[in-house]
């Protein structure tokens, strides 16, 4: 629990992240969350999973391994995020002007230390 | 399939059904009453989901003042190949819970969250003009008849 709390610490500390929220890739869950006000962690959650599960079965139908990190970037900001140790979703949600490079690097670095 | 006994409950259940991916779904009073279905085949199942749905409600209600624990808001199942929901809300015409049975096409916390708004979009259609009436024994039975014909058109 102190790899994912150390987790979503990190990312919510990047300059110009707003929110971030480690779920449970099975249900949708929140297991841990850091949000500035107004982001629902559990709107978040939900749909981060959904996403990257949904990414998944494209990757697969197409051939390809699942997808290690999601990218989704509108005009508002940028939403990143990936699975964590099998059971887990990490998810960052970034203003524009965000360093996106340290989020996919925390989110990288979560990976290979629950993988 | 999706039938309500009051027409303006079709499409906010509809658009629940299709952003959460859930099965089947009921929509009933606390006195078991069903409102709206999705999914259901017979009328028999919805009556003895609806009854059954109701009475764990009610049970967990009755836990949660005997724990002091306020209310619980929702009551989940898991299961291996389906999972059920059961979420009690608070409307102008009194208490209303929905049912609502997932796969693991979905997920818990999408079910929840598309449930959220099924209960604000709910809310924010109902018509004002109509207030809760007690129910009673002699109504009961006509009530249900009535009901389930609306919900199967039949």
């Amino acid at each position: 629990m102190a790899v994912i709390t150390a987790l979503v610490d990190h990312l919510s500390r990047v300059p110009g992240v707003r929110g971030a929220v480690v779920a449970a890739r099975r249900d949708g869950i929140v297991v841990a969350e850091a949000l500035h006000e107004g982001l629902d962690g559990d709107a978040l959650a939900a749909l981060a999973t959904s996403l990257i599960e949904r990414c998944g079965r494209v990757a697969r139908a197409a051939g390809r391994e699942p997808p290690a990190m999601v990218q989704l970037r509108a005009t508002g900001g940028t939403l990143v995020a990936g699975p964590v140790g099998g059971e887990l979703v990490a998810c960052a949600v970034a203003a524009p002007d965000a360093n996106l490079g340290l989020v996919r690097l925390a989110i990288a670095e979560s990976q290979g230390a629950l993988a | 399939m999706t039938r309500a006994a009051e027409t303006w409950l079709v499409e906010p259940l509809q658009g629940f059904v299709a952003e959460s991916s859930a099965r089947l779904v009921l929509v009933m009073t606390s006195a078991g009453q069903v409102l709206a279905q999705h999914g259901f085949a017979r009328s028999l199942d919805i009556m003895t989901a609806a009854a059954l749905g109701a009475g764990i409600v009610a049970s967990a209600e009755a836990l949660a003042r005997l724990l002091r624990a306020g209310a619980y808001e929702r009551v989940v199942h898991e299961g291996r190949e389906s999972s059920v929901l059961l979420g009690a809300f608070d409307t102008p015409r009194g208490r209303w819970i929905g049912l609502v049975v997932f796969g693991p096409e979905t997920t818990l916390g999408l079910v929840q969250l598309f449930f959220g708004q099924l209960v604000r979009r709910v809310t924010a259609a109902m018509p004002a003009d109509r207030v809760p009436a007690p129910v009673l024994a002699r109504d009961f039975e006509r009530e249900l008849q009535d009901s389930l014909r609306a919900l199967f058109g039949r």
